[in-house]
C-alpha cells in the first residue's frame, strides 16, 4: 500500500486529529488510488470518486473518536467499503441475484485449455518475451491499449479482485471481507484474471496483434 | 510429477507465497526441468508488476478542495 512519505502511524493520527490541513490533503491524495480501487470494485468506476469523497466526510466526523484498534488506513478503507456497499444495495435492487452468482461462481473453469495437450503439457514451447521489465511493458503504447481493452472485458469480480490485490495491494483476507467472497473463490478468480492478462501480453509479443 | 497445466493453475498461489511447503517443492522441481513453465512464471510475475503500476487513479482536485473545506469545518 501507499506509504509515500507519510509520518508514522501515531504521529499521523495525532496530527490529523489536530487539524493538520496540509497533511490531510497529502493523505487524501496518497491513499486515493487504493481507496478508489475498493470503491470501484464494489460500485463500478462511474461513482467511485463520489463514494470515496462521501466516505472521507464520514471519516472526518469520526476521526476524533478513532480508537486505533486497526491501522488508520484499514479503518478508512473499511468506511469506503461500507459506503460503497450501501450505494450498491440501493443501486442494484434491479440486478438479479442469478447474474451476480454466475459471476462469482468458479465452476465455469475451463476444462480444456488450448495451451495444453490432454496430458497437461504445453502444446508448443512457451516463447520468451522480448520485454523484460514492467516499465518497458508500460511504455509500449499499443500493448497497453490492448491490455486495457481486455481488462474492461474481464468479468467484474475477476477485475475487482485483481484491482484490489495487484493495484491497491490489499491482503486476500481483507479483499474477501470487503467483497464477501470465500478465499478459495477469490484465489481462483484472481489467478484467472492475471492469467488472462498474461495471455494477452504473450499473444501481443508473439504476433504484434491484440 | 506435476503437469504444466497444473503448475500454471497454481502459479498465483506460488507467487503470492500462499502454498504449502510440499507443494512449493513440487513446483520448484518442475520449474527446474521445464523451460516453458519457467518462462510462464517469469511472465506472470512481470504481468502482475505491470498491473501494479497501471491505472493509478489520482484524487480529483475538486474532491481535495471539497474535503479540505469539510475538514476545516470540523475544526
Ligand atoms: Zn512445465
Amino acid at each position: 500500500m501507499d506509504t509515500t512519505d507519510l509520518p508514522e502511524e501515531n504521529e499521523l493520527i495525532q496530527r490529523l486529529i489536530n487539524h493538520d490541513q496540509q497533511l490531510f490533503v497529502t493523505v487524501v491524495k496518497a491513499w486515493h488510488p487504493s481507496l478508489y480501487s475498493v470503491a470501484a470494485a464494489i460500485v463500478g468506476h462511474s461513482i467511485a470518486d463520489e463514494v470515496v469523497q462521501e466516505a472521507w466526510v464520514s471519516v472526518i466526523k469520526a476521526l476524533p473518536k478513532f480508537e486505533g484498534r486497526s491501522a488508520l488506513k484499514t479503518w478508512v478503507t473499511r468506511i469506503v467499503a461500507n459506503e460503497a456497499k450501501n450505494r450498491y444495495r440501493k443501486k442494484s435492487r434491479s440486478v438479479s441475484l442469478e447474474s451476480v452468482d454466475e459471476n462469482w461462481s468458479t465452476d465455469s473453469r475451463m476444462v480444456s485449455d488450448p495451451r495444453f495437450d490432454s496430458s497437461g503439457h504445453w502444446n508448443q514451447r512457451n516463447p520468451a518475451w522480448d520485454i523484460g521489465s514492467p516499465d518497458e511493458l508500460l511504455a509500449a503504447g499499443e500493448l497497453q491499449d490492448c491490455v486495457d481493452k481486455h481488462l474492461t472485458r474481464l468479468p467484474d469480480q475477476q477485475k475487482y479482485i485483481m484491482e484490489l490485490r495487484d493495484s491497491a495491494g490489499m491482503g486476500m483476507e481483507e479483499i474477501c471481507n470487503i467483497l464477501e467472497v470465500s478465499s478459495s473463490n477469490a484465489r481462483v478468480l484472481l489467478h484467472r484474471a492475471r492469467d488472462k492478462i498474461q495471455q494477452v501480453v504473450a499473444k501481443f509479443q508473439r504476433t504484434g496483434e491484440c | 510429477m506435476l503437469s504444466c497445466k497444473h503448475l500454471v493453475e497454481q502459479a498465483s498461489e506460488y507467487i503470492d507465497e500462499e502454498m504449502s511447503t510440499g507443494k512449493r517443492v513440487q513446483v520448484k522441481l518442475h520449474l527446474f526441468v521445464c523451460v516453458s513453465c519457467r518462462r510462464y512464471m517469469k511472465q506472470l510475475k512481470l504481468t502482475i508488476a505491470m498491473l501494479g503500476r497501471k491505472h493509478h487513479h489520482q484524487a480529483p482536485e475538486e474532491m481535495c478542495h471539497h474535503l479540505l473545506k469539510e475538514y476545516q469545518k470540523a475544526e
